[in-house]
């Protein structure tokens, strides 16, 4: 039987895989090794991201990287800008 | 795989179901109309809170709604539970869809309780004529299904929104209708849609339509995108009110966009189409089916047991937690595809498969369980 | 006259026990709750979508009339923890003195289960209620809602040493019976002019007096009175308050009109 997938990538083309269940650091997922904990329902990168590059998810662009994001880490608030205009949390972080 | 099958009705349209509908033309009939579907097998009624007070100005918005909801094709016959003359614009708007429909004034007959006594006698009337619709092979050019979603939580646009999305884009391209709703949560995602609008005309129509429901948000002081999403949704893994837009519109999978419809509007020719609704659930769901649809597929996160009483509403879990959580409320579960049971493309095809088991017949939660949550929409307040 | 003597001192001259949907997503639950086990119920459309002063009054409707006196008990239906509304209206009327017990239909496994428990809650909540004797109801302690102004009505009402309340500004008369109830009126009274049809109100009766005698002679068992002076509409006012179903009560007449302050989003 296949193995329950522990993470999502939802199309070849994304940078960005969704963590369906929850992801230490140590654990491999899509042959990505994950360098830190990464909860349930978020992104992870699936290789390093510089910043002011498309996050890609559904193959579309959901934001740009506010800072350089390295494979395996978890991509959010901290390092994801709206691409169409920032909300709360990134200007608070920018 | 299923047959579709439906009632055909004078009109050219097409039913699924075959209700007897009795309906309150305002509130002051809601009384009357629940006791009279009470008393009657088969008839399903429902409250509102349109007072039909003289000046409204969503009146003509109210009176589209009703209407719509009254012809839609699962409707067999209605029974109009009204108070006097007032409210014979209704009947013959409702009429001139081509739908069966009877006035009962409570004005001729004294207030409820003569009302309830005459309109279970016409009831039982309507019922046995209707009981005479058979099922005959429906065209799938004749089935419109609503697309709703009710709340994003962090895999509705991983698991059964995308999934949901392959069924509506199989449906499209054998010639029905689907319909995405819910404008709020299309904001971010008006490009993406309108880059697959058949013409300049719906491209135009579905960036106007995000832009126009900013605009209003704007008037009441609400940025919406510092809103959206929402602190559970960012704690739930949503970054971005782009990638929770574009999450909601994977029901819409990636079939061609053909229009752009009002609230309650009907669309003309079969086809994907977005309809100017609120994100209020119920207010939604009452625009789809006042719009045609026959059947409305909801994909859930939270497990919301919500229902139409003329339409079947399919209910589709994101994650398996609230599938068997909330058992007797949720039809299917796109949890599977998380747990490798289901690929995206086989639950998309499960999703396809129940849709049309549903139209020939087979009830849903929501139908089991009696849900009939009405909603009016007011743009005025 | 008698009434039930509540918690905070105040009286009720009806005794529900009300199943309150916080949410329309909960209404067929709150329903079917109140149907199996003869509690009173609202349907309303609410609790979806609002954005800030058009919540916080609509939660405050919903409070006002949970804390209605004429409420011995509520059970609040909800949808479960993600929807926090629900938990959070069950306290805020909690908060008001009133007794409540909340049922989450996802917290308890859908809506079989959640009617299950909703059944529960009100059996038990009314064996306690019943288990209170009615008392002497005092003069100063009885509220009368109107939900039109009227002086010579008032003046009338007030002479027996009765509270009136007035509808506020800018509601239609159905919006304003939410308003009355909220401000504790036991009784309220609908002066229904040209044209309009009586309403009810689940946890209040409403004495409909039919203005217009057109509407009053078509809907005649709806309404309480026709044209009537202000002694006539205080004694119908004194027979209810002792016990005296409405027109409203009798027919189970339980609208709900919410004045909302935005449109939905």
């Amino acid at each position: 039987m296949a193995e329950r997938p522990r993470a999502l990538q939802l199309d070849p083309a994304d940078n960005v895989a969704v963590a369906v269940v929850p992801l230490e650091a140590g654990d491999v997922v899509l042959d990505v090794p994950v360098r830190e904990a990464i909860r349930f329902g978020h992104k992870l990168a699936l290789r390093d991201i510089a910043a002011g590059e498309p996050i890609l998810k559904y193959h579309e662009v959901i934001g740009r990287a506010s800072r350089d994001i390295a494979a395996g880490t978890h991509v959010h608030v901290h390092n994801v800008v709206s691409a169409r205009l920032p909300g709360p949390e990134q200007e608070a972080a920018a | 795989m299923t047959e579709l099958t439906g009632y055909r009705r004078a009109n050219g349209t097409w039913g699924v179901r075959n209700h007897l509908l009795v309906l309150p033309a305002r509130t002051a009939a809601n009384r009357a109309a629940e006791e009279i579907a009470d008393a009657v097998e088969g008839a399903v009624s429902v409250t509102h809170e349109w007072e039909g007070l003289p000046g409204d100005p969503d009146a003509g918005l109210v009176a589209r709604t009703l209407t719509g909801f009254a012809a839609n094709p699962n409707v067999g016959a209605v029974l109009l539970v009204g108070i006097d003359d007032g409210d014979r614009p209704l009947a013959r708007a409702i009429a001139g869809r081509g739908q069966t429909v009877h006035l009962l004034a409570m004005a001729e007959h004294g207030g409820t309780a003569g009302a309830v006594a005459a309109g279970v006698g016409i009831a039982e009337r309507l019922a046995t004529s209707i009981a005479g619709w058979e099922r005959e092979p429906m065209p799938l050019s004749a089935l419109a299904v609503g697309l709703e979603c009710g709340g994003s939580d962090a895999l509705s646009g991983i698991t059964a929104n995308p999934a949901l999305g392959i069924a509506s884009d199989r449906l499209v391209a054998a010639g029905a209708t689907t319909m995405l709703s819910e404008v709020p949560e299309l904001v971010g995602a008006e490009e993406i849609l309108a880059a697959r609008a058949i013409n300049d005309d719906v491209a135009r129509r579905m960036v106007a339509v995000v832009h126009d429901f900013e605009r209003s948000v704007e008037a009441l002081g609400v940025d919406i995108r510092g809103a959206q999403p929402t602190p559970g949704n960012i704690d739930g893994g949503l970054t971005t009110i782009e990638e929770k837009s574009l999450g909601a519109a994977k029901k819409a999978g990636n079939a061609p966009l053909t229009g752009v419809v009002g609230f309650a509007e009907p669309p003309t020719i079969p086809g994907l189409y977005v309809m100017d609704t609120p994100g209020h659930d119920i207010e939604q769901m009452v625009g789809l089916v006042a719009g045609g649809c026959q059947i409305v597929a909801f994909t859930t996160g939270r497990g919301t047991p919500t229902g139409s009483a003329i339409a079947p509403c399919l209910k589709i879990s994101t994650n398996t937690a609230i599938f068997e959580r909330m058992a007797g409320d949720i039809d299917l579960d796109a949890g599977a595809i998380l747990t490798g049971e289901e690929t995206l493309q086989s639950m998309g095809d499960r999703i396809h498969d129940a849709i049309l088991e549903v139209a020939a017949g087979a009830p849903t939660c929501s139908e089991r369980r009696g849900n009939r949550e009405f909603a009016i929409r007011r743009t005025h307040y | 006259m008698t009434g039930r003597r509540r918690p905070d001192g105040r009286y009720g001259v009806r005794d529900h026990v009300l199943v309150l949907p916080s949410v329309v997503c909960s209404t067929n639950a709150a329903e079917t709750i109140a149907r199996e086990s003869g509690a009173v119920h609202i349907t309303h459309q609410h609790g979806c979508l609002h954005v800030g002063d058009d919540l916080r009054h609509t939660e405050g409707a919903l409070i006002g009339t949970a804390t209605n006196p004429n409420v011995g008990a509520v059970v609040v239906v909800g949808l479960g923890c993600e929807t926090i509304q629900g938990r959070r209206l069950a306290r805020r009327i909690e908060d008001a003195g009133q007794r409540v017990a909340f049922v989450g239909i996802q917290a308890e496994g859908g809506t079989e289960r959640a009617v299950a428990a909703g059944r529960d809650a009100v059996a038990e909540f009314r064996e306690l209620l019943d288990a209170v004797p009615a008392e002497p109801l005092p003069d100063d302690a009885v509220v009368i809602g109107l939900d039109r102004p009227d002086e010579a009505l008032r003046a009338a009402l007030e002479a027996r040493g009765w509270q009136v309340v007035d509808a506020p500004e800018g509601l239609s008369a159905a919006e304003s019976h939410v308003a009355l109830a909220g401000a504790g009126a036991q009784v309220i009274v609908s002066l229904r002019g040209a044209g309009e049809a009586p309403l009810g109100f689940a946890v209040c009766p409403v004495v409909a007096v039919g203005g217009d005698p057109a509407m009053y002679a078509a809907l005649h068992d709806d309404f309480d009175l026709g044209a009537a002076g202000a002694d006539e509409v205080v004694a119908r006012v004194e027979a209810t308050l002792a016990g005296d179903p409405t027109a409203s009560e009798r027919r189970g007449a339980r609208d709900f009109v919410l004045h909302r302050l935005a449109v939905t989003m």
